[in-house]
């Protein structure tokens, strides 16, 4: 996890080249930013970079990234603002995860991941912000490669299968097909969902009402003799 | 005669301030004696107490109902006070009231506090009796007595 100024960070369509790579872990930077100015976020352009280094030198394109924005918002109307975010990722081509009386996550494509992150902000008062940046890439390029080959096997596979001579090898090979058919749907699952990922961005905004000047439930009137009223000092002689 | 003029002024401003009312069998006039801004005051030697405040009627439109309902608000939201009943009353000089009677448990003990409101073109004035329940009781009739010889007028 590193924590870096996203000023160098944008985004790729998932629509890179498959490259065979090897299988590593995502590797997630977080932005933590209380207050922080939105103009240091991604642009809509979808330009990759290495990830989060200022000093970083620009990388090569097919940088598979998600965008995760984490917000406390302290509003007044929870209920309207709620209302806001939900049409405003509508609007910009997103869709609603879930919303509660108090919490809302939607999904914007990412290229307006920026400008739907502006726009929230101007629904209520940032407490704080949390914009994290996953480098897929490593993850992304390996599903694609490792579906690849699992197809390739799948019809070597099926091609042994015509060429089988007796049941138990016919029986055998099928087992194999079935095994690697398993695998090749689980996998795509991955990358679809890896891709859904990638191309629409999270924002989790969280509306907590400000501390506000506590109303009094009970009625005080400007009339001080009121208040001397009662048996405490009917009774203090 | 400028000096007996003033002497006059000063005479006339402290009957003003002073409330004419009986004070109940029983008690002493205790005003001189306590602080607490009452204008009367007198108690039992058992800790019962009677009061009389006057207040300048500020603002002065505003409705008599107003204030039955200020102090009836102020002491049974603020105060923990219980209403136990309320009506009407009348001063001596005819000045038509509400009287309201409370109960508050203190200690294990119950306490009564008894409050009539009475209003002038220019006062508020305020009389106040109250102490333990037992003790209340017992000089309830004197206390009555004494509310009703209250002259409020201004």
């Amino acid at each position: 996890m590193a924590e870096a100024s996203a000023d160098s960070v944008a985004m790729v369509a998932p629509s890179a080249p498959m490259t065979p790579r090897m299988a590593g872990g995502a590797r997630k930077m977080a932005v933590a930013m209380d207050d922080g100015p939105v103009a240091n976020l991604p642009d809509g352009a979808p330009i990759a970079t290495d990830a989060l280094s200022s000093d970083a030198p620009v990388a090569p394109l097919n940088k598979q990234l998600i965008y995760e924005a984490n917000l406390n918002l302290a509003v007044f109307e929870v209920g309207r603002a709620l209302d806001s975010v939900d049409r405003m990722s509508r609007e910009m081509g997103g869709y609603l995860v879930n919303r509660s009386d108090q919490q809302i996550t939607v999904r914007v494509p990412s290229q307006r991941f920026r400008d739907a992150l502006q726009k929230v902000i101007a629904f209520g008062d940032v407490l704080s912000q949390n914009v994290s940046v996953q480098d897929v890439t490593d993850q992304f390029f390996d599903l694609q490669a490792r579906i690849r080959n699992a197809r390739a096997v799948r019809d070597r596979l099926a091609e042994l299968l015509k060429k089988s001579v007796n049941i138990e090898e016919a029986l055998s090979v099928e087992r194999e097909l079935r095994r690697i058919g398993d695998e090749l749907e689980q996998m795509e699952g991955q990358l679809k969902r890896l891709s859904e990922l990638i191309a629409f961005s999270t924002l989790t905004v969280h509306f907590q009402p400000p501390p506000r000047d506590p109303v009094d439930q009970v009625v005080r009137l400007p009339f001080p003799w009121l208040g001397d009223l009662g048996l405490s000092n009917l009774l203090r002689l | 005669m400028k000096r007996i003029l003033f002497s006059l002024v000063l005479l006339s401003s402290a009957c003003a301030s002073k409330v004419a009312i009986k004070t109940p069998t029983g008690f002493a006039d205790v005003t001189e004696q306590s602080a607490g801004g009452y204008d009367y005051r007198a108690t039992s030697a058992d800790g019962v107490v009677i009061a009389v405040k006057r207040i300048e009627r500020e603002p002065r439109d505003a409705e008599p109902s107003f204030w039955y309902q200020a102090v009836e608000n102020q002491l049974r939201q603020k105060g923990g006070y219980a209403r136990l009943s309320s009506g009407p009353v009348k001063s001596a000089d005819g000045v038509e009231g509400l009287q309201l009677v409370f109960g508050h448990d203190q200690n294990g003990h119950p306490f009564l506090y008894n409050v009539a409101i009475f209003l002038t073109p220019k006062t508020i004035v305020v009389a106040e009796f109250g102490g333990r329940k037992d003790k209340v009781d017992e000089h309830a009739a004197n206390l009555t007595a004494s509310l009703q010889s209250l002259s409020v007028r201004d």
